[in-house]
């Protein structure tokens, strides 16, 4: 398989994307990519990269290669049947006076 | 009331960080990568950070109207105290990452020695920059490592920047700095520069006398690089007397 996340840029350094955890998160959110020449190196790149601004306490980067995505032709094949199924939503419970808003 | 470290100790340390930061500046928007740009131009602005944190306490100390700017962008090359290695030239890459990795393993103990200092002023400066020193260390010891243990391109341009900058260490290391240690500073810095050096397999060469020939012909070379680094950036605060924008 071959997309654009295999992209290596003119030197030939593989693409990374580049989670970061902040202080307040329990999880890495998805804050990007950058080129570098291993994992490692990587990882130095998105610290001045990515938390110059103290936005986080813990970085994961893992080679775009490694990620399997969904076919984007099939995005509305995939995704669209979801939107006349209302009853997947918890919106047809009473909720009883005592409980109030919820 | 707060004991003062010697002025000629702060000006050593604060004229290092801040020619060796202006080094580092010059390789803005030049990086060998975009994120290298980026990641090394951060260092830059850390270690002009540093000295500026320096420089304000000896201009508050001196008093009669000195300032930061005044004592980094008006005063003459001769009166700088930077250890020669600050104003190396870049040449490149291998040539910028050593002198980093060389200068952050002398800069360490100085930095970890001040944190504790009852110089309070100077002490609050060490905290932060001790921090950043050693993010410094670590990125140039991998560039370092990664030069050494590349290419044979890559490891021929190490050992150039070997040969043009280990000659320099003597003088660095025999500077004396207030409230450090010398002899245990240098040893220190012998034994993370032996791993450093087996990691990046290239041999370590002998440090030379520093009363000797060679190392007196390398700071003579590194003091006229530094001639020509003041001259430029002084340039601007010279030409226009209190620019600001």
């Amino acid at each position: 398989m071959s997309n654009a996340a295999d992209s290596k840029d003119s030197r030939g350094w593989p693409l990374y994307q580049v989670f970061i955890r902040s202080k307040a998160g329990l999880d890495h959110k998805h804050v990007g990519s950058l080129h570098a020449s291993d994992a490692q190196h990587a990882v130095t790149l998105a610290r001045d990269v990515y938390t110059r601004r103290q936005e986080g306490v813990s970085i994961w980067v893992v080679p775009s290669n490694a990620i399997t995505a969904s076919d984007p032709t099939q995005k509305s094949e995939n995704f669209d049947p979801m939107a006349n199924k209302i009853y997947r939503h918890p919106t047809f419970y009473d909720i009883p006076e005592e409980i109030g808003h919820m | 009331m707060s004991t003062f470290l010697p002025e000629q100790s702060l000006l050593t340390l604060a004229d290092t960080c801040l020619l060796s930061g202006h080094r580092l500046s010059e390789w803005c928007g030049h990086g060998p990568a975009l994120e290298e740009d980026i990641a090394l131009t951060n260092t830059a602005l850390d270690a002009i950070g540093q000295a500026r944190g320096l420089l304000q306490i000896v201009a508050a100390r001196r008093g009669g109207g000195a300032t930061e700017d005044s004592l980094a962008y008006l005063r003459d090359a001769a009166d700088f105290c930077n250890v020669a290695l600050a104003s190396a030239t870049n040449v490149d890459y291998a040539h910028t990452v050593l002198r980093s990795m060389l200068l952050a393993a002398w800069q360490i103990p100085i930095w970890d020695a001040w944190l504790t200092s009852a110089d309070r002023d100077v002490a609050a400066v060490a905290a932060n920059a001790a921090k950043e020193a050693r993010v410094q260390w670590r990125q140039a010891r991998d560039w370092v490592v990664r030069f050494g243990d590349g290419t044979d391109e890559s490891r021929r341009r190490l050992l150039a920047a070997i040969d043009a900058q280990w000659p320099l260490c003597p003088e660095m290391l025999a500077t004396p700095m207030a409230g450090a240690d010398a002899a245990v500073n240098q040893q220190q810095w012998t034994d993370a520069m032996a791993a450093a050096f087996a990691d990046a397999t290239v041999p370590m060469p002998a440090l030379l006398p520093a009363a000797s020939e060679t190392v007196a012909a390398a700071v003579g070379s590194a003091r006229l690089a530094r001639a020509e680094l003041l001259a430029e950036m002084q340039s601007l605060a010279r030409q226009h007397a209190g620019a600001t924008w």
